[in-house]
């Protein structure tokens, strides 16, 4: 009776939806959209790292900085700023009068948070600071600490836990002044200092709470929404925070809520069709009859994504320990074929792993010469070149597996890449699956000898993803460390001019992707959404985070 | 294992023969294939078993293509039939999406492999599992059945309890328990230990040694508590007494006196357990513990499709169908046996 469990469960959570749905007074705007499967992993500023985590976080405190999803130029959010002219001080002036905020659940209204005696509290420099202190504080264990730390004067020194707190480039002038002191300049400092673990944060409710601070009936929020329910493994709702000031980046929202609904593509799809769903994600596997139906193609579009689709080798385990079998391997997949006959989504074929959309990304274009190209007869010579100094066939190599988390989506792209190098190389190689959490941890672990990830930008410049991906102090998964690519990416960091970091990056590149092919880029995402002509919304290149507080609902 | 235990005892009298059967020395068996032959239901489930063997076994020679050779351009192609047949589907000529292609005689799946090719190489998986459930059942749980029923006393009560304390894990989150596990903590171990042995075992069989394993620790405890039951049934008869007083040694009582006589029972209710393993088998592909891809089978070929049913149908239903005909085939078969077997119904029919 197996088989029809899936149907069944499909079944509960239409009615669970329908029931939902019906009770939400019929005046109110409420979007209801997609999540990916499985829960929320963390609404903390200081801990999360994924795109999930990240868009409702955005909501409900957004940074000092914000970008604007489309044009991705920086805007200012909770702050406008102004920097010295050696590039090394930030002073950002907080906007005034923004509450401290908590959904109430027995009145189902968003209410003020009040101190002690009464006073409402409002966000001030002093939230920042404690926020920034406790990401960087080694004792959070935040993951994104270290794309922060390296900025902040003394921030490395404190995240490793040999300088003290006080040492930290940071001073709150007054209640809404907030000076931060950067270790080097560069250009993109004002992008890192507005990311979600630089927010401001709650010391008394963390202080009250712990871990459980984030809970739906702890969490206090200040951003346009906040956090009414979170039901977990099943669905989270932010509401409209009325408190919210609103600015010419972040409006006040017209829509009263959104639901976000963790649901597999293909059941998110299913409820769309039913009408049950305002936004999901258009599944792989309905692609075509999407595109071919007159008004599900209406409903469908297709906008640059701000990932990188890519399998990372393990460095350490044979035979990926030696460059040309990397290459090989890199050069042996049809990423057009791909593209054209799974993917169907528009999507680029990617052969450097920075998207090529920012002023200082190199492209394929305009570096050719660093392109690895799919040349199969070069593919199969690096790899007998191999062999021979080995003294081994293709049948002696050792057994490789390459592995995946759970998705459909991935599961077919595995199978066309595996059925890609029987044809071309020769080799068989072995699938296995893990689920996204597990998965993430035996990358960290114990990485297998391929593995696949995607990497979305956090800020629009080529930095957040060469060094903070793959610089040796950042631990890269897979056992790569390259002292001559980590020698470019730290020059490419600092300097101002485009051109030249462009041409830095590109060095780079061919090192990463090329000469020793430590990954295999397979291609830049696009973002396929389903949306109900009534939502009037906007398209975000961000990679994952939507803007709610500029949709609206027709009618 | 409801179905093993439904099935308890029905050779416990000794069975009353007419003086003309006497006089035809006609034996069980003889007997019970005569009845089969005549149950066209059982004769049908047969007819698809052997058909599901003949594919399995020769499936390089029946199957129209390769299992696993992709070609990428005939992603979801289907025939012109199977268009006709489901309304949802609308070819590309008519303003749809289906890449008409009579290449494939049922379709091609999301990666341009032929359905019925991969149906038919999924028989292997489903037919393997049918075949090493039972085997592992007769072989473990007879053996250990007819142990703790003949020995009797302190034995038979350890070995008894043991089977309970086996029965007490819920069986499929037993074996989804174990398939996580062998997956999980083999898949990356060093060369020259155990469990790098058994994951290599595993690769060669596409993924199918570890749920054979999996299955195989489930399947026994059922039959073991039903052949006990039997023995308990038919020691104390007094053709067993005969046997001991000429001095028959144990072994030779328990194998060529009581043995023969419990068997009819213990096939019935084995036949009748097969259809659980293969879906055993197919939930596990389902949820995505089962066999590695591309090795096909039906369960993983269903959950890939049921994903897509609303654009291309045919990619659930065809396997779903292979599935439903051979879970039915055993059915069919097992309850012709039960009826052919059991020494009551000679002359009901």
């Amino acid at each position: 009776m197996s088989k029809y469990l899936r149907f069944v469960g499909l079944a509960l959570v239409v009615m669970m939806l329908m029931s939902l749905t019906l009770g939400v007074s019929a005046q109110e705007k409420v979007v209801t959209f997609q999540f990916g499967p499985g829960d929320i992993p963390s609404l903390d500023p200081a801990l999360a790292t994924d795109t999930s985590s990240i868009q409702v976080i955005q909501e409900i405190f957004p940074g000092l900085t914000r970008l604007h999803e489309v044009t991705l130029e920086l805007q200012p959010g909770m702050a406008d700023w102004s920097l010295s002219d050696d590039g090394l001080v930030y002073t950002f002036n907080i906007l005034q009068g923004v509450p401290w905020v908590k959904y109430n659940a027995e009145s189902g209204a968003v209410e003020e948070v009040t101190d002690a005696d009464g006073n409402v509290r409002y966000v001030t420099a002093a939230d920042f600071v404690y926020g920034w202190q406790r990401t960087l504080d080694p004792a959070t264990a935040g993951d994104y600490a270290y794309v922060l730390a390296p900025w902040v004067a003394g921030g490395n020194a404190f995240n490793s836990g040999e300088g003290a707190v006080e040492d930290l480039g940071l001073v709150a002038l007054d209640d809404y002044t907030l000076q931060v002191t950067a270790s080097e300049p560069a250009g993109f400092l004002a992008n890192i200092f507005g990311m979600w673990m630089a927010a401001a944060q709650p010391s008394w409710a963390i202080e009250e709470y712990g871990d459980f601070w984030t809970e739906p009936e702890n969490i206090v929020s200040y951003g346009p929404f906040a956090l009414s329910e979170w039901l977990h493994e099943e669905s989270a709702t932010i509401i409209k925070n009325p408190f919210w000031v609103g600015t010419e980046a972040i409006p006040a929202s017209t829509i009263d809520a959104v639901q976000f609904l963790f649901l597999e593509e293909s059941a998110g799809f299913a409820n769309f069709e039913a009408g049950l769903l305002d936004v999901t994600a258009a599944p792989l596997a309905d692609l075509d009859r999407i595109k071919a139906d007159p008004t599900l193609s209406e409903q469908l579009s297709v906008g640059p994504g701000g990932c990188t689709y890519y399998y990372g080798y393990n460095l350490a385990k044979p035979p990926f320990d030696d460059a040309r079998v990397r290459r090989a391997f890199s050069m042996a997949i049809d990423r057009q074929s791909l593209i054209d006959n799974v993917l169907k989504g528009g999507q680029e074929p990617a052969f450097f792993f920075t998207r090529p959309n920012f002023s200082a990304s190199p492209t394929a274009e305009m570096y050719p010469q660093y392109v690895i190209g799919e040349d199969l007869d070069v593919a199969r010579g690096e790899l007998q070149s191999y062999l021979d100094e080995k003294g081994i066939t293709i049948d002696q190599l050792p057994p490789i597996t390459l592995m995946h988390n759970e998705s459909e989506a991935h599961a077919r792209i595995a199978q066309a890449i595996q059925q890609m190098w029987a044809e071309n190389l020769g080799v068989e190689v072995q699938i296995a699956t893990q689920e996204w959490a597990v998965y993430l941890q035996t990358l960290r672990e114990d990485a297998p000898q391929v593995w696949r990830l995607g990497w979305c930008l956090d800020y629009p410049d080529p930095h957040n993803f060469l060094w903070d991906v793959f610089h040796t102090s950042t631990n890269p998964r897979g056992n790569w460390s390259n002292a001559e690519f980590d020698a470019l990416v730290d020059e490419a960091k600092v300097l101002i001019d485009n051109d030249t970091r462009r041409d830095l990056y590109a060095d780079a590149e061919n090192i990463l992707s090329n000469t020793e092919a430590g990954i295999i880029p397979i291609y830049y995402y696009t973002s396929l959404a389903m949306t109900n002509p009534r939502i009037e919304r906007t398209y975000s290149q961000l990679g994952g985070t939507q803007y709610f507080e500029k949709w609206d609902i027709k009618g | 294992m409801a179905v093993a235990e439904q099935k308890q005892g029905p050779v416990n009298s000794i069975p009353k023969l007419s003086t003309d059967e006497y006089i035809k020395g006609e034996s069980l068996w003889s007997d019970a294939w005569r009845r089969l032959r005549r149950n066209r239901a059982a004769l049908l489930g047969i007819v698809i078993i052997l058909i599901n063997i003949f594919a399995a076994v020769f499936a390089p020679f029946v199957a129209p293509k390769d299992f696993k050779t992709q070609v990428l351009v005939d992603n979801n192609a289907a025939p012109q039939w199977v268009i006709d047949v489901f309304p949802v589907m609308t070819s590309k000529e008519e303003g749809g999406y289906i890449t008409v292609s009579s290449e494939y005689p049922l379709g091609a799946d999301s990666l341009g492999r032929d359905l019925l090719s991969r149906i038919i190489y999924g028989a292997r998986v489903s037919l393997s599992v049918a075949a090493v459930g039972p085997a592992v059942a007769l072989l473990v749980g007879v053996i250990f059945g007819l142990t703790a029923g003949y020995a009797g006393g302190r034995v038979d009560n350890i070995m008894m309890r043991f089977v309970d304390i086996m029965y007490a894990f819920p069986t499929i989150l037993l074996i989804i328990l174990l398939m996580a596990y062998f997956r999980s903590s083999f898949n990356d171990s060093q060369p020259g230990t155990l469990a790098y042995t058994l994951n290599a075992i595993d690769t060669a069989f596409g993924g199918m040694f570890f749920i054979f394993i999996g299955i195989g620790i489930t399947s026994w405890m059922g039959m073991a508590r039903l052949t006990r039951g039997q023995v308990l049934s038919v020691r104390e008869k007094e053709y067993i007494e005969a046997a001991r007083s000429i001095g028959t040694g144990r072994s030779s009582i328990m194998i060529q006196h009581i043995l023969p006589n419990i068997l009819g029972p213990i096939i019935v209710s084995e036949t009748l357990t097969i259809p659980s393993y293969i879906s055993f088998e197919a939930f596990l592909s389902f949820i995505g513990l089962g066999v590695n891809p591309p090795t096909p089978s039906w369960g993983a070929m269903i959950s890939e499709g049921a994903r897509a049913i609303q654009t291309y149908p045919n990619q659930a239903i065809f396997p779903a169908l292979a599935l439903f005909f051979i879970m039915f085939a055993f059915n069919f078969l097992g309850d012709g046996l039960r009826d052919a077997l059991d020494p009551r119904m000679r002359g009901v029919d």
